[in-house]
């Protein structure tokens, strides 16, 4: 009876210490988050000033408007990321989608030693290659035109190793029944491809979608390389622009106006990603690096 | 009559082995024609720069000009730089900071979220949400964050130490790589905790419902069922982590450049400041050689070790 007692306690105990970690944890890490909006949406005046408080004593949206007109090319920015992440993402989708049957359904020639060369690349730093591809890329002229530049900010994204795995893995574990009947009914490779593999591996696609646009979203050092004008600028490589240039006297920085386009520049996909997170998790369970 | 049929049946089957063999050929091209879109964009965008970017490293290449073969001096000049070394060190302390952190607390995070507790999907969708903000964003933020007047920090260091009221972080040459290393795990080590989460999910309940049945405490549990049981996800997670910390960069560019007096210089920002800054394009590809060397002998040396664990 002492004995139960004694065990009861002890589970109540470890339970409550869980959640209060768990709770310490998460606030913590909310923060940085809640303080971004908090300080975008405060008078200037009111940035710089101790005690903190979390409200804003006066709430105010003049940031953001005084963030557009302090950064005209924000907007601009924020439409080339937008249609570069989506090409890429899209492109990368194909390109994978397609070289997955090939490698999760048919048999061929060289095939395990395609698939572990491939895997490899995982581990090769792009930053090894920015050097050599920008000097070809420069070189040939082609950055010479806008339409240059975004195929060089999309292309060499579009082949994605992590992508064409996970949906090798998935692929790999759709029923062969389905592809027999086609087969007798004198479907191609190409058909039952488009008709009966893609259609059966949505939440595949819908992951490997989301890894490359949100990869191609947060690239970083390669558009700032390549992009020389604001017409070409994605928003990481605009945004350091203006933000890497804060150094020196920090006490003349405007933060409010800063976090309202530092707010811009990630509400959107912070929304997106809320909204498709469980195809985030359930992708990497999908992997097959699950044990 | 059955001699005739086996006959028949050989001939038939011999047929039947030529043609499938006349078919490999066709297989083969069907097969390549689906890898084609993948391998072109991968031999043009990955391959040959990877290639190039070793030739290249041999020459005195500028962005303008023709370029000359110079053997080893680009390695020389680098290996006698000190600003190298310097990047260098960084970047290795800098690994050591966030690495280890990375993986454990991703683990850690994972194994608590993974109990039954109350809230823990709001906490998992918190503590991934950093992943989704872009990494100028999450430099300028933590500027604002560590600002030595009015910095967030600084107010609740200073109201729980006084002494440390003004303590500079960013500007300082010892707490400046410490503090990048810290925005380094908010950032990323959500990501972690969600590659754990999926593998965590996958142990079957038996395997603990007959430890403890065995008198297993909770930390046999772990190091006996949970660890081994993740083996796979370690391969990937492990080398993931100490690949993204050698490459960093963006974070650093806009919270310290590199200051004060290069405490915060690693060897990306060395790359992109001999190619970029300095314009020699040969020197910025002998760095970027170096960084492929030092990937994979991180790489290699984490796959023995798992190999022989």
């Amino acid at each position: 009876m002492r004995f139960a007692q004694d065990l009861r306690f002890s589970r109540l105990w470890q339970n409550g210490t869980a959640h209060l970690i768990m709770i310490i944890i998460t606030v913590l890490m909310a923060v940085p988050i809640v303080w971004m909006f908090s300080t975008a949406v405060r008078p200037e005046s009111t940035v710089r000033q101790y005690p903190i408080q979390w409200i804003p004593p006066d709430f105010t949206m003049e940031n953001f408007t005084s963030a557009l007109n302090t950064y005209p090319a924000l907007s601009r920015w924020f439409l080339n990321s937008a249609v570069v992440a989506t090409t890429t993402a899209f492109f990368s989708v194909v390109v994978d989608a397609l070289a997955a049957y090939s490698l999760a359904r048919l048999e061929f020639f060289g095939k395990k030693i395609v698939f572990i060369g491939i895997l490899a690349t995982i581990l090769i730093p792009v930053e090894a290659t920015i050097v050599p591809l920008y000097l070809g890329l420069s070189r040939a002229h082609i950055l010479a035109s806008d339409f240059g530049v975004y195929m060089s900010l999309i292309l060499p994204v579009v082949a994605n190793a992590f992508g064409l795995y996970l949906l090798t893995q998935f692929f790999q574990g759709i029923p062969k029944d389905l592809e027999d009947s086609a087969r007798i009914d004198g479907a191609s490779d190409f058909g039952i491809w488009w008709r009966i593999i893609i259609p059966l591996s949505g939440p595949a696609i819908t992951a490997v979608t989301i890894f490359s646009f949100m990869a191609s979203w947060n690239n970083f050092l390669w558009p700032f390389i390549v992009t020389s004008s604001d017409l070409t600028r994605t928003l990481p490589a605009g945004l350091a622009t203006i933000f890497g240039g804060i150094t020196g006297n920090a006490s003349s920085v405007k933060y409010g106006v800063v976090m309202a386009g530092a707010v811009l520049a990630t509400l959107p996909p912070i929304v997106v990603f809320l909204v498709l997170q469980r195809y985030f998790v359930q992708g990497i369970s999908m992997t097959g690096i699950k044990g | 009559m059955s001699v005739q049929t086996q006959a028949q049946s050989q001939a038939k089957s011999a047929r039947a082995q030529r043609k499938s063999d006349a078919r490999v050929p066709q297989k083969n091209m069907t097969a390549y024609l689906f890898l084609a879109p993948y391998l072109v964009v991968f031999v043009i965008f990955l391959l040959l720069p990877g290639i190039a970017g070793f030739f290249i490293s041999f020459t005195n290449w500028r962005i303008l000009g023709d370029p000359k073969w110079i053997g080893l001096a680009n390695f020389q000049s680098m290996f006698n730089d000190p600003m190298f070394w310097q990047a260098f060190r960084n970047t290795l302390t800098f690994t050591g900071m966030t690495a280890p952190v990375l993986v454990a607390g991703g683990l850690g995070l994972a194994v608590l979220l993974n109990m039954r507790l109350r809230g823990r999907t709001i906490a998992r969708t918190v503590i991934f949400i950093p992943y989704a903000v872009m990494v100028i964003v999450v430099g300028v933020l933590w500027r604002w964050i560590y600002d030595q007047n009015f910095g967030l920090i600084n107010y609740y260091v200073g109201s729980i130490f006084p002494a440390f009221h003004n303590m500079p972080w960013l500007t300082s040459v010892s707490n400046a790589l410490p503090a990048v290393a810290l925005t380094t795990i908010w950032w990323q080590i959500g990501t972690n905790m969600i590659i754990y989460l999926a593998g965590l999910q996958e142990i079957p309940t038996e395997l603990y419902d007959a430890a403890q049945v065995d008198g297993a405490n909770g930390w046999q549990q772990f190091r006996y069922i949970t660890l081994p049981s993740l083996s796979l996800m370690h391969m990937f997670v492990i080398p993931m982590s100490v690949i993204s910390s050698l490459r960093v960069f963006g974070q650093v560019m806009v919270m310290t450049n590199g200051g004060p007096v290069g405490t915060t210089y690693t060897l990306v920002q060395h790359l992109y400041s001999r190619g970029w800054i300095n314009q020699f394009m040969g020197q910025a590809s002998a760095v970027g050689v170096f960084l492929f060397a030092l990937t994979l002998v991180a790489t290699l040396v984490q796959l023995r070790y798992f190999r022989a664990v």
